[in-house]
Formats: C-alpha cells, sequence, structure tokens
C-alpha cells in the first residue's frame, strides 16, 4: 500500500514532473538551437510538452478523481508523447552518423504496444512504455551521451546530466509499468517498486524529469559571458528561483491542505461535542445497549433527534459506542437500518480503532483517519457523553465524513494552492523572458524599456501583498471563527444548561413536589412554584390534574372550595370563545397556576381540549418523560409569540425515575407538572445573562430551530424581537442551518429535536482584519518604495551610464584633439626628469618616427633611455646644454646626433625649458624634439650646390621674375667684366649684343613664362664691347604653388667652338665639292664614251671602261654617305616629316629594286604586308633609304632563294622586316652589325660595291625616329633584319 | 634651231664633258667660267635655260640666280642650279628662285630628262 505520505503528495509529484518536462519542451523550442548540434531538437520539444500535459492531466486524475473515459485520455496522450521522444533517438543518432532503422521501425514498435491490449487496459499501457517509452528513453539518453559539446560554453556536464536523466527514465518510464497480465509487468511493475522502495515510481520519474529540464536549460538556456568566463546570473538564478519556488510550493500546497483538513475535522470534532453535550445522562442509563433498546423510548428518543439533526446537518451517520465488558458496542445511531452501515444496538465494533478505545480512557474529545474498518474508510471523530454523578463515560457519539469526501476537500485545497505556485512558476519565466526579450532588442529600444524591473516589482510586489493580505485575512478569520465558536458554544452551552436544568430540576421538582403529595392545595402550590417564577425563565407553572370524567363536577367543587369560585373546565370553540367542554373520558384542566395574576383566565382550561396539546400530553404519558408541545400560541398571549408547553406526567404512587419498563395505565395517571416556555424571551434573558453578547466576535443573534425527521427545520424563536418573519422562509431556514459560518448547536430536548443557530455578528468575523490591511498598507509602501528605489536607482545608472557616455565622448574628442595637436606637432613632445638618463614620463609617438624605438621603450626607461640613443660624441653637449639651462632658468635649443634604431646618423632639434614648481624645485623637463636631419641634408647639398655653381666654368644668373639679376657667379664676372655689385639688380638685356631681333626675346620670354626651358644661342656683348657667343639654357624657378620666381639662366661662352664649327662645316662643304667636282667630270668622261656619244669602241675597250664607271660610282656613293653619316652624326640633317603610309614606300622601294633583284641573281622578292596599318610619321626619303639599304644588303649576301619584305602592326609601333635566304651571320657577329665601315666578311662581296656604312646609316635614321633596328640571323641560314617605327612619336 | 644653254662652270674638264654631252644632244651651248661672265652672257645670248654651277668665282653661283631671277628681261628663263654640294638644295633652289637642281656627279639622263622638261 502507497504511504499516507506519499499518497498525499502525488498530486505534487505529478505536477513537479509536468512542470520539469513542460519546462523542457518550452526551453527547447523556444531558443535558436545551438549551431554545433544537428540533433532535430523539435521532436523533444514535442516529447515535453505531450507529455508535460499527460502529467499534469495525471495531477488532475489524483485531485479531482478519474473516470475511464479520462483514463483513456491519458494513456493515449502518454503513448502519443513517446513517438517523438524515439524520434528525437532515432533521427539524432542518423545525425551523428549511425546507421538507424528508417521510419518504417514505427509500425512493429505501434503494433508492439498494441499487443499490450490483450491483457486489458493497464496492458496496453505496459505495452506503450515497453516498445515506446523504454525505446524512447535509451536512445534519447544514447544520443546525448554521444553528443560532443562541440560548443565552446556548453559545458559538458550538462549534455551528461540530460543524457543519464533520460536512461534512467528509459528504464524508469518504459519497464516499471503498470500491473498488467503478462510477463514481466506481472513482476516488475509499479507496485513491485512500491513495496522495494517505499515511494512510488512517479517520483523517479520526476526526479529524471526535473534533471532532464535542468540539462536543457544549460544548454540552451544559460547565458554565457565570454569576456568573463562566466554564467550570467539568469544562468543560475532560474534553475535556482524554480527550486526555491518549488520547494516553497510543496510546503504551501501542504499547509493549505492540512488547513482544510484541519476545518474538516474540527467541524466535526465540534458538532460530536455539541451533540454530546446535549444528550441526557439519564437518558442513556435508559439503555441497555442490546437489541431490546429498539422498544426503548430513550432509544427511540435518542435515535430520533440523531436523525433529525443528521439531516437537518448533512451528517449522514450520527453513532455512538459504549463499552459492555471487553467491547465496544454500539448504541443510537442516525444511520437508518436498511442501511449497510447500520448497526442494531448493542452490536459489537469488530474492528475498532486504537483512538477510540483511547477516548474511552481518556474522554477526551478525538478525530481519527482517514482509517479503515469494516464499515469503509472514514474520517471520524467523537466525543463522550459521562455521567454527572458517577464522571464515567457513559457512551461515546460519533460521526464520520468519508474518507474519499474529506480527501476531495482536501486536495481541491492543494489544487488551489497548486494553481498559485503555477502563477508564481509563470511570473518567473515571464519576468525572465521579458528581460531577456528586453536584452535581444536594440539599445534605443532597450532604454525605452528601461523601468521594466519597476514595473515588474510593482506587478510582484501587489501580487506577493494581495497574497500576504489574503492569508494573513485568512488565519486571522479562522482565528476568529475560532474564537466565535468557543464562544458560541459557550453561548449555547448556557441555553443548554438552562433547558436541562428547567427539565431536571425546575419541571422534576415540581413534579416531584405532586408526586410526593397525595392532595395539594393550591397555597401550596403557590409556595411551591412562586418563589421559582421569579428567577427561573419560565413564563408559567401549572398543574394539570388528569380528571376522569365522572370527577368533574366533583373536582370542580373541590377546587371552589380553595378560594378559585370562578374555577370552571371549558375549552374554546374555532371562534376561541369559551365553551364549556364536551363529555370526555378525560379532561385535563389547568388546576393551578403561578404567577397567578395574568393568568387567572387559563384556570379551568382543558389542555387536552387542543391537539397540540393532546398530543404532547399523550407522549409525555407514555412514555413517562417530559415532554414539549408543538410550538403554540399562548391563548392569552399578545404579538403571537411561539412558546412550548412541556409537560412532566405524575403518576400515583409511582416513583418518577422508576424506570423505563413502566406499564402506563391511565389510571394510575395522577396528572402533569407543565410549564410553558417563550422561547423567545428566553433566549433574550439567556443571552443577555451571559454577558458575552456585546463581545465583539460574540453573536449577533440566536435562533431556535425545530427540526424533524423527513421535514424542513421549523423556525421558532429568536434572541431578537425584530427577526421574528423568519419564520415564513422555510428556505432561509435551511440555508442558515447549511451556513459553515454559523455555528450550529443542537438541543435534544423533551423528545424534540432543536438546533441552535447563531450567527456572527455582521461585520465581525468577515470586518476587514486590521493586520492584514496594515500588511496590505506594508506591502503596498515597500512595494512603492522598492519601486520607487529601483526607479531611482535606474534613472541614477541611466543618467550615470549617460553621463559616462557624454563624459567618455568628450574625453575622447578632447584627447582626439589633443592627440591630434600632439601628434601634428613636428616633433615629439616629451616630458623628462633631468637625470642621467634623461627618463622620459611621457613622450609622444613621434620619437618613434624619429627613433625607431617604440614610445614605450622610453617611458620610465623601460627598454632603453633616451640618453642611450644620444650619439655618444653629443652626450655631453646636450647635458652640457641643458644643465646651463637648468641653472640660468632658461629653455634651451640644442641640435645634435641620435642613432636611429637602424644604425643610421639622424640630426634632431630640441627646444625645451625646465619646468620648477612650487619652492622653485626642479620639477621635469618639458620640450620638444624634432628630426631635423632632411634639412641638415639640405644645407649640405645646397652648400655643395652652391660651391659647384661659384666654380662652375659655366655662367650661371639667377634673376627674379622681372629678369632683375640676383645672382651671378664668378665666372660670370670672369667673362662679362661686370662686377657682381654692377649686375645685381640689372637686367641681362646690358649683354645683349644686338643681333637678335625682337622676334627672338619674345619666343625666349613666352617659352620660359609658359613655365618650359629655352635653349638657344645668344650674340652677347661683354662691358668692353667684345662680342661672344653664349649657349644658354634658361629655365624657370617654381615655389612650391606652381608660381614662377626666378629664372636660372646656364650660359657658356661658345665663342670658340662656333668659330670651330664654322671651320668644320666649310671644310665638309669644301671636300665635298672639291671631291664630288672632278668625280663628276670623270664619270662624265667615261659615260661619254662608255654609251657610244663619242663614237664607236670595242667591247675590251667597252669592258674597262665600265670597271672604271663602277668605281667612279662606287667612290661617289661612299663620298654621298660620308657625308650623310657625317650629317647625321653631327645633326645637321633636316627630316621631312609626313604621316605616311609605310606599305607605299616599300612597294615604290621594291618597285626600284626588283629589277635590279631579277637583273643580278634571279632572286625572288617577296612582299608580306600588313593590313589597315595605321599611317604614322617619318621621312619618307630617309625611310625609302634605309629599305633600299637592307635590300640591298639583302641581295648582297644572298645567291639564291628569295627575300621576303614584311610589315606588321606592334606593340604601338609599325615593324618592318627584310629576311633573305643568304649566308647569315655568325651570333658573335651580330653586335659589330651596325657599327661603321663594317664588312662582315672579306673578299668576294667587295664586288658588290658596298660602302660599310649602309647599315649604320639606317640604323641612325631609324634612332632618330626613335625606333630601333636589329638583325636576327642563323649562320648559313639567313638573316632578318627588322626595324620599327613608332605610332604618334614626332620628333620636332 | 637649236635652244640655246647657257652652262656656268669655273671646272674646265666638267664643263667639257657636260658640254660635249649637251651638243651631242642637239643644244647651242654658251660657256661661261666665272659668275661675272654668266651675267654678262645672260644678258647678251637670253639663253633659253642656266646650267649653274653655285661655286662660281667673282661671284656665286646663288647671287647669279638671284640675279637673273631679279632681272626683269631674265628672270623667265629656266635656272637649273648644278652643284657638287649635299646641301639642302631644296632650300636653296626656292631661295634663289631656281626652277630645279641636280648634284654632281651627275647621272646624264637625269641631266637630259630636267632640261627636257623645261625647255623641250
Amino acid at each position: 500500500m502507497i504511504s499516507v505520505f506519499w499518497q498525499a503528495q502525488m498530486d505534487y509529484v505529478f505536477f513537479v514532473y509536468g512542470i520539469a518536462f513542460l519546462l523542457l519542451g518550452a526551453v527547447i523550442w523556444g531558443v535558436s538551437k545551438p549551431s554545433w548540434s544537428r540533433l532535430p531538437w523539435n521532436y523533444l520539444a514535442w516529447f515535453g510538452f505531450l507529455h508535460g500535459a499527460n502529467e499534469w492531466f495525471d495531477m488532475l486524475a489524483v485531485s479531482l478523481g478519474d473516470s475511464p473515459d479520462f483514463k483513456w485520455v491519458r494513456l493515449i496522450i502518454m503513448a502519443v508523447s513517446f513517438l517523438p521522444l524515439v524520434e528525437f533517438g532515432r533521427a539524432g543518432l542518423k545525425a551523428q552518423g549511425i546507421s538507424v532503422p528508417g521510419q518504417w521501425i514505427y509500425i512493429p514498435l505501434v503494433a508492439l504496444s498494441g499487443c499490450g491490449y490483450l491483457a486489458g487496459m493497464s496492458g496496453l499501457n505496459a505495452g506503450c512504455r515497453y516498445a515506446l517509452g523504454f525505446t524512447g528513453g535509451l536512445l534519447a539518453g544514447i544520443v546525448f551521451l554521444r553528443e560532443p559539446p562541440r560548443a565552446e560554453a556548453s559545458p559538458r556536464w550538462s549534455l551528461r546530466l540530460i543524457g543519464w536523466a533520460f536512461l534512467i527514465y528509459g528504464f524508469a518510464a518504459g519497464l516499471i509499468v503498470p500491473k498488467a497480465g503478462f510477463f514481466p509487468a506481472n513482476i516488475l511493475n509499479n507496485d513491485a517498486f512500491l513495496n522495494i522502495t517505499g515511494f512510488p515510481i512517479q517520483v523517479a520519474r520526476a526526479l529524471c524529469a526535473v534533471s532532464a529540464a535542468l540539462g536543457a536549460w544549460f544548454i540552451f538556456g544559460y547565458k554565457y559571458d565570454k569576456d568573463k568566463g562566466t554564467y550570467e546570473w539568469q544562468s543560475w538564478f532560474v534553475p535556482f528561483a524554480l527550486a526555491v519556488t518549488l520547494v516553497a510550493g510543496f510546503w504551501v500546497v501542504n499547509w493549505r491542505g492540512q488547513v482544510a483538513d484541519q476545518e474538516q475535522r474540527d467541524r466535526l470534532s465540534s458538532q460530536v461535542i455539541d451533540i454530546a453535550r446535549t444528550i441526557s445522562s439519564n437518558r442513556v442509563n435508559m439503555l441497555s445497549f442490546s437489541d431490546e433498546d429498539k422498544h426503548n423510548p430513550s432509544y427511540v428518543r435518542l435515535r430520533n433527534q440523531m436523525v433529525a439533526y443528521g439531516q437537518a446537518m448533512g451528517l449522514r451517520s450520527i453513532y455512538s459506542m459504549a463499552v459492555r465488558g471487553d467491547h465496544i458496542v454500539f448504541g443510537p445511531e442516525s444511520i437508518p437500518e436498511s442501511s449497510p452501515l447500520a448497526s442494531a444496538p448493542g452490536t459489537i465494533y469488530q474492528k475498532p480503532r486504537p483512538e477510540d478505545w483511547e477516548a474511552f480512557k481518556t474522554g477526551k474529545p478525538y478525530t481519527v483517519g482517514p482509517v479503515a474498518d469494516e464499515y469503509g474508510t472514514f474520517v471520524s471523530a467523537g466525543a463522550p457523553v459521562r455521567d454527572p454523578h458517577t464522571g464515567k463515560i457513559i457512551l461515546m457519539i460519533g460521526a464520520d465524513i468519508d474518507a474519499t469526501i474529506f480527501q476531495t476537500t482536501v486536495v481541491r485545497a492543494r489544487i488551489m494552492a497548486l494553481f498559485s505556485i503555477l502563477i508564481v512558476v509563470c511570473i518567473i519565466l515571464f519576468t525572465l523572458s521579458i528581460l531577456g526579450w528586453r536584452n535581444q532588442l536594440s539599445k534605443e529600444q532597450r532604454n525605452k524599456l528601461r523601468y521594466i524591473e519597476v514595473w515588474l516589482t510593482v506587478v510582484i510586489g501587489i501580487i506577493a501583498t494581495v497574497n500576504a493580505v489574503y492569508f494573513i485575512r485568512d488565519e486571522e478569520q479562522r482565528y476568529r471563527k475560532a474564537v466565535f465558536i468557543q464562544l458560541a458554544r459557550a453561548q449555547t452551552g448556557d441555553i443548554v444548561q438552562a433547558f436541562v436544568s428547567m427539565r431536571d430540576y425546575e419541571l422534576g421538582g415540581l413534579a416531584r413536589f405532586f408526586d410526593g403529595s397525595e392532595q395539594v392545595e393550591f397555597r401550596e402550590f403557590q409556595a411551591f412554584a412562586g418563589p421559582q417564577v421569579r428567577t427561573s425563565l419560565v413564563r408559567a407553572w401549572e398543574w394539570i390534574p388528569a380528571v376522569p370524567a365522572e370527577m368533574r363536577t366533583e373536582f370542580e367543587e373541590g377546587v371552589h372550595r380553595q378560594g378559585l369560585s370562578d374555577f370552571t373546565i371549558f375549552e374554546k370553540n374555532a371562534d376561541g370563545v369559551n365553551i364549556v367542554p364536551p363529555e370526555r373520558l378525560f379532561y385535563y384542566p389547568v388546576q393551578y397556576i403561578e404567577p397567578f395574576a395574568g393568568n387567572e383566565k387559563i384556570l379551568g382550561y382543558d389542555v387536552g381540549s387542543e391537539p397540540l396539546r393532546r398530543s404532547a400530553l399523550e407522549e409525555s404519558a407514555r412514555v413517562g418523560f417530559a415532554t414539549a408541545t408543538e410550538p403554540v400560541t399562548l391563548t392569552h398571549e399578545m404579538g403571537g409569540q411561539k412558546a412550548i408547553v412541556v409537560f412532566h406526567p405524575v403518576f400515583k404512587h409511582v416513583p418518577l425515575d422508576f424506570g423505563y419498563d413502566v406499564d402506563i395505565d391511565t389510571n394510575s395517571l395522577q396528572g402533569f407538572a407543565a410549564v410553558v416556555v417563550n422561547l423567545g424571551d428566553m433566549l433574550k434573558k439567556t443571552i443577555f445573562d451571559s454577558g458575552v453578547r456585546t463581545a465583539l466576535l460574540g453573536p449577533a443573534d440566536v435562533n431556535l430551530y425545530q427540526l424533524k425527521k423527513d421535514d424542513t427545520p421549523l423556525w421558532i424563536a429568536s434572541s431578537k424581537t425584530d427577526d421574528d418573519q423568519r419564520h415564513a422562509d422555510k428556505n432561509k431556514a435551511l440555508l442558515d442551518l447549511a451556513d459553515t459560518r454559523n455555528y450550529v448547536s443542537p438541543l435534544f430536548m423533551f423528545g424534540k429535536t432543536y438546533a441552535l443557530v447563531i450567527h456572527p455578528k455582521p461585520g465581525s468575523i468577515d470586518a476587514p482584519v486590521a493586520s492584514s490591511i496594515f500588511f496590505g498598507f506594508i506591502g503596498i509602501i515597500l512595494t512603492g518604495a522598492l519601486a520607487y528605489s529601483l526607479f531611482s536607482a535606474l534613472s541614477r545608472a541611466a543618467k550615470v551610464e549617460a553621463l559616462v557616455a557624454e563624459k567618455t565622448e568628450e574625453l575622447k574628442s578632447k584627447e582626439l584633439q589633443l592627440g591630434a595637436i600632439v601628434s601634428n606637432v613636428p616633433g615629439a613632445i616629451y616630458r623628462c626628469v633631468n637625470d642621467v638618463h634623461w627618463t622620459m614620463e611621457f613622450i609622444s609617438s613621434e620619437i618613434e618616427n624619429i627613433s625607431g624605438y617604440p614610445v614605450s621603450d622610453f617611458i620610465k626607461n623601460k627598454v632603453r633611455s633616451y640618453a642611450s640613443i644620444i650619439y655618444p660624441d653629443d652626450v655631453t653637449l646636450v647635458d652640457r646644454t641643458i644643465q646651463d639651462a637648468i641653472s640660468k632658468e632658461e629653455s634651451y635649443i640644442i641640435e645634435y646626433r641620435i642613432v636611429h634604431s637602424s644604425g643610421k646618423i639622424r640630426w634632431v632639434f630640441e627646444k625645451g625649458q625646465p619646468i620648477f614648481i612650487g619652492d622653485g624645485k626642479l620639477a621635469w623637463l618639458d620640450g620638444v624634439i624634432s628630426d631635423v636631419s632632411e634639412r641638415r641634408k639640405s644645407e649640405e647639398q645646397l652648400r655643395h650646390l652652391s660651391r659647384a655653381v661659384e666654380q662652375s666654368p659655366a655662367v650661371v644668373v639667377i634673376t627674379d621674375r622681372d629678369g632683375k639679376i640676383e645672382y651671378a657667379n664668378p665666372k660670370f664676372v670672369q667673362l662679362t667684366g661686370y662686377t657682381l655689385r654692377e649686375a645685381v639688380g640689372q637686367n641681362p638685356r646690358i649683354l645683349k649684343g644686338g643681333t637678335e631681333s625682337a622676334e627672338f626675346y619674345k619666343q625666349l620670354w613666352n617659352t620660359i613664362l609658359a613655365g618650359n626651358e629655352w635653349r638657344g644661342e645668344f650674340l652677347n656683348k661683354k662691358k668692353n664691347g667684345e662680342l661672344y657667343w653664349e649657349s644658354a639654357s634658361i629655365s624657370p624657378l617654381k615655389n612650391n604653388r606652381g608660381e614662377i620666381t626666378h629664372f636660372v639662366a646656364v650660359k657658356e661662352d661658345i665663342t670658340e667652338r662656333k668659330k670651330l664649327e664654322r671651320i668644320k662645316d666649310d671644310f665638309t662643304s669644301t671636300v665635298s665639292h672639291e671631291l664630288r667636282t672632278p668625280l663628276a667630270a670623270m664619270k662624265e668622261g667615261i659615260g661619254i664614251v662608255l654609251d657610244g656619244t663619242a663614237g664607236e669602241i670595242s667591247p675590251e675597250q667597252k669592258e674597262f671602261l665600265g670597271l672604271a664607271k663602277r668605281n667612279v660610282d662606287r667612290l661617289g656613293r661612299l663620298i654621298n654617305d660620308v657625308l650623310d653619316f657625317q650629317k647625321l652624326d653631327s645633326g645637321a640633317m633636316t627630316f621631312k616629316i609626313r604621316d605616311e603610309d609605310i606599305n607605299s614606300v616599300i612597294r615604290d622601294v621594291g618597285q626600284m629594286m626588283m629589277l635590279a633583284v631579277a637583273k643580278q641573281k634571279g632572286l625572288d622578292l617577296n612582299f608580306n604586308l600588313g593590313e589597315n596599318l595605321p599611317r604614322i610619321p617619318f621621312d619618307r626619303d630617309k625611310i625609302i633609304q634605309v629599305l633600299t639599304n637592307l635590300i640591298n644588303n639583302a641581295i648582297k649576301f644572298t645567291d639564291k632563294g628569295s627575300i621576303t619584305v614584311t610589315s606588321s602592326l606592334g606593340d604601338n609601333a609599325v615593324e618592318v622586316s627584310v629576311r633573305d635566304t643568304g649566308i647569315g651571320i655568325k651570333e658573335e657577329d651580330l653586335p659589330k652589325l651596325f657599327g661603321k665601315f663594317t664588312q662582315l666578311t672579306s673578299g668576294s662581296d667587295r664586288k658588290t660595291g658596298g660602302t660599310g656604312l649602309g647599315l649604320a646609316i639606317s640604323k641612325q635614321i631609324v634612332e632618330w625616329h626613335k625606333g630601333k633596328i636589329w638583325a636576327e640571323s642563323k649562320f648559313g641560314e639567313g638573316t632578318t633584319i627588322r626595324f620599327f617605327l613608332p605610332i604618334g612619336e614626332r620628333r620636332t | 634651231m637649236a635652244k640655246k644653254i647657257l652652262f656656268v662652270d669655273d671646272e674646265s674638264d666638267v664643263s667639257a664633258v657636260v658640254t660635249f654631252r649637251l651638243k651631242k644632244a642637239g643644244y647651242e651651248v654658251i660657256n661661261a667660267v666665272n659668275g661675272q661672265e654668266a651675267l654678262d652672257l645672260a644678258g647678251k645670248v637670253n639663253p633659253d635655260l642656266i646650267l649653274l654651277d653655285l661655286r662660281l668665282p667673282i661671284i656665286s653661283g646663288e647671287e647669279v640666280c638671284e640675279r637673273v631671277k631679279s632681272d626683269e628681261r631674265l628672270k623667265n628663263i629656266p635656272v637649273i642650279l648644278f652643284t657638287a654640294s649635299v646641301d639642302n638644295m631644296e632650300d636653296k633652289v626656292k631661295r634663289t628662285g631656281a626652277d630645279d637642281f641636280i648634284t654632281k656627279p651627275f647621272d646624264p639622263e637625269q641631266l637630259m630628262q630636267k632640261i627636257k622638261k623645261l625647255i623641250g
């Protein structure tokens, strides 16, 4: 059997179980899946949702009751929930690269599950768990244990945790199954587990679920701070908060359950105590606790009263027990005889509970249960009835609540608490997701939601306050109720006591008074009853003798004799008119009444004439006990107040308390002692007497109801006079009794069943609870204060943040500005200590450029001191200069050398000053060091340059922009004869020789003012008037803006050179002329003879003259070539450049040569001309000359084969090649090819008449065109000469 | 009637062979040996063409040509410069107003062609 503890906690176990899996689902579903894992996470989430829901349904089944339909629903959900778990495992293993069966595997698995149904529903359950649950749990566990934590932050242990959790879960949920009729479910099942371990398997499953959820949380939900290497607070806070909530929730749920439990017990106990209180020990003593009791009026009365009360109060079983011998036997009870729970009086209680025995010993009221006995499982309460004389417990009154009903009430209370826990869990998760959501927003949106914590605090604070207020109020009200019940019990106790004493002492005493006397005189009656009237609650005391008909007159006369002369027996007709009663067997006239005054009219009234009274009279006479009438309206009463009349029979010579087995013989009946009780008055008086009416929680009023079996309760009286209308509303009576707020106390009296109902004073129990208001107030203030302080902290943080941001920005911009200033200073700014190292406190980054070492090296001499990089020869200079400045308190300027990290010497310029603080103590040196190496170099260069200019053999003159001389070098002075002083400030035109035209000067100025160099020659005049030739180069000097500031003229005296040139030209021209003229005469002379102009010549003559002519021609060509070469060499050759088509040139030359080629050697001359060649600038005649040379050469060295001239488009040039199939050129001879007078072969080719200048001239012509010419050859295989002419290059 | 060519050259050898060839070709040749004589003869004989060496004693060939070309009576006489110089002859032709030039040593056919071209 499941223990009481676990039985009670199963709802909470299911709650936690469900919440864990739902959270598992939510965590997996809600977050982005880790990129490192390819597991099919969503399947696991679905399992979490479905199975979590299933467990909650289990919880509801446990709490609120189960049904077969609901069982089916849960079974199906469970089975379905396992499918995604299996799929997770299957697909997960697949993702991990393990070969797994396809999805067809579900067919056998589901079929296997279905097989379980052969053993019924629990068999199906077991089947599902075996086939799906076990498989799924195991696979999921293995998947997790195999999944390596690839993400850097994913802790290995969380994967292990979830892995082991699922592995164990597979066993706990898949192997431990509901008991079913097949192996192994018939052996290994939930019950077996419970028997062995003592706790239900669901606890183990819930623990697995919690572990799995925790593992999932740490895989997914953690916030890992990479910078700090720790988890953010949420990572731990959430599991911690949930754990705290669930533990606190466990406590709260149990507390609420216990409160509900206790309330039920208290109520039951209270009712039993109240019943016990109102039972007369006299009656009990009359019981025999045997079957005979069924006819015993005491038994019957008690039983009837119990039934009536039980019905009215919804107590199904009020029973009683007594000890007889070694047994507990049952006495009167409210249970109908037909009920299986009914026991005849005297029935032995077979399985009494120990508490029952205990109660008989101690006599204390008790509650017990839920405990099972032969009648079922109940929660029972008991309270003893004692014999006031002996103090012994003569009866134990008991009442039961069915355990199921009892448990249901408790469980409902727990469920309510569970919901509140769920709300707290939701609030935690909601808060977290709100905060998490905010973290994902942009900074601006986050700023808008900056105060979300405040609102959350307010919400949580209000919820907490409301809860606190509710619980405090609940506690307080329960306390008030307890006080109220105490007071009400005391109050009703007074009333009960008043009735008991009226019955036992007052009425009983009167009865005994009559019983003990043969004849009671009126005066005697007055003497006996008179004092009691003044102290008692009884309205009137009466003596009602039984007067047989035959004694009527005699009786009346007897009364007359006692001074009541008007006495006559009467009755009232329907109209209330007194009439003489008809003839009867017995009359029951009121013979005496006290108080007499005001009641005179009642004397003689035949009480038996009225049916209600008569029925009570008869019952009283029959059972021999005091018996009350139904409520009656007194004949003489005003206001129609209800009263009862209680009759106590008095028998002739029969002792009153003789026993129950008296054969009531009406003949022996002497009469009735009777009291009239106005119940309303009585209640009022009693309450007034008890003095608690005014107490804060005291009863507002007391209502008296009469209860009858199978009838609605009847209102009789109220302690409040203005409440009389209540009797009209029967429903209200029912409500009054059923209302648990009211206190109901039974009053078994005079053979009737009454209930005293006390209402709490309006606004007492449910009055506002000061402490809860106080706590509510405190709670709101605390919430407000917390929210406010949070708000101000957040807004302060925001302000500080903004301020920090602003300051940071400011600082940054300042730093930037300062940094910009410092870095823009053309030097390293420093602050150093005046020590031998020049220890740097600060030095700007420029030092890195200057020294090649990083700044950090120098700060505090970390790597090297500044002193260490000063060039050794300059150390002393630097030190001396600075110390000198310090002593004079002046700034200092030094130029010295340092050694750059590259080892090179750098010149630096340093300017600084010593800083003194306070009392004139030297604090540090501030200054700036800049690199002046370039300047030093420039200075050096300038010095060299100026020396060069000074010593230059050329004249150098520098003028300003207007042409005024600013500088002239010594050569100028030497050449012109002007002194420097005379020249400076003058215009160079003082040198003008006067031969140059104005146009010439204008062109000069245009050239140099346009920024170009002008070159040219002047004929100038010296100071002494002597003329001289100058070659000048004049160029403008520009400043860095490109503006011309000066002109520099570099001039050379070329007078001598000019003279020489002229001589040379004259010489060349003369030589040319002098050579050609005789040649012309020779040639013409030979020609005239040779061509027959001068007459016939012989063939021999012709042959030798031909020889002479060839050599004359050759001499002429040689002279031409020499002169050409000379002109080209000296630059005197003039070119005529036009855009020409190279192909047309080639064709022309080809036509010219074709004849010669064919005529001389029978060679082929081929042309391979490129198409679409651009026209390019060249001198047609010169290029013809080149081509002619090349082709002539080719012919010269080729004996057979062909000559091919090719033209093509090259790289920005037109390329021409002349290829022959001749003897070729040795490779080592190629470089010599274009030299002067180069004849590579000797002998035979001399006859060809080459001058040896052709290629040299060709080279010069091609190069003049900025082209290039070269030869390619393989000896013996011919030669190719190529040249190209650039496109678009023009030489002016 | 044979056309008259005034051939001016101070080199008698050259003069002899050229005169021989011109005469053989059917021209009447009048020889001058210096610039002055050339100018005098040009005025006197009114030649159809002047074949003028540039390098002449007394007055240079260039000057002779310039004077001929600036003389109203003589300027229509075609002048062929006949020289051993290789200086830029086109320039010289242009400057002096001559009609053509031929350099020594000369190609007799070329000479004849040029003469023919000018006077037929």
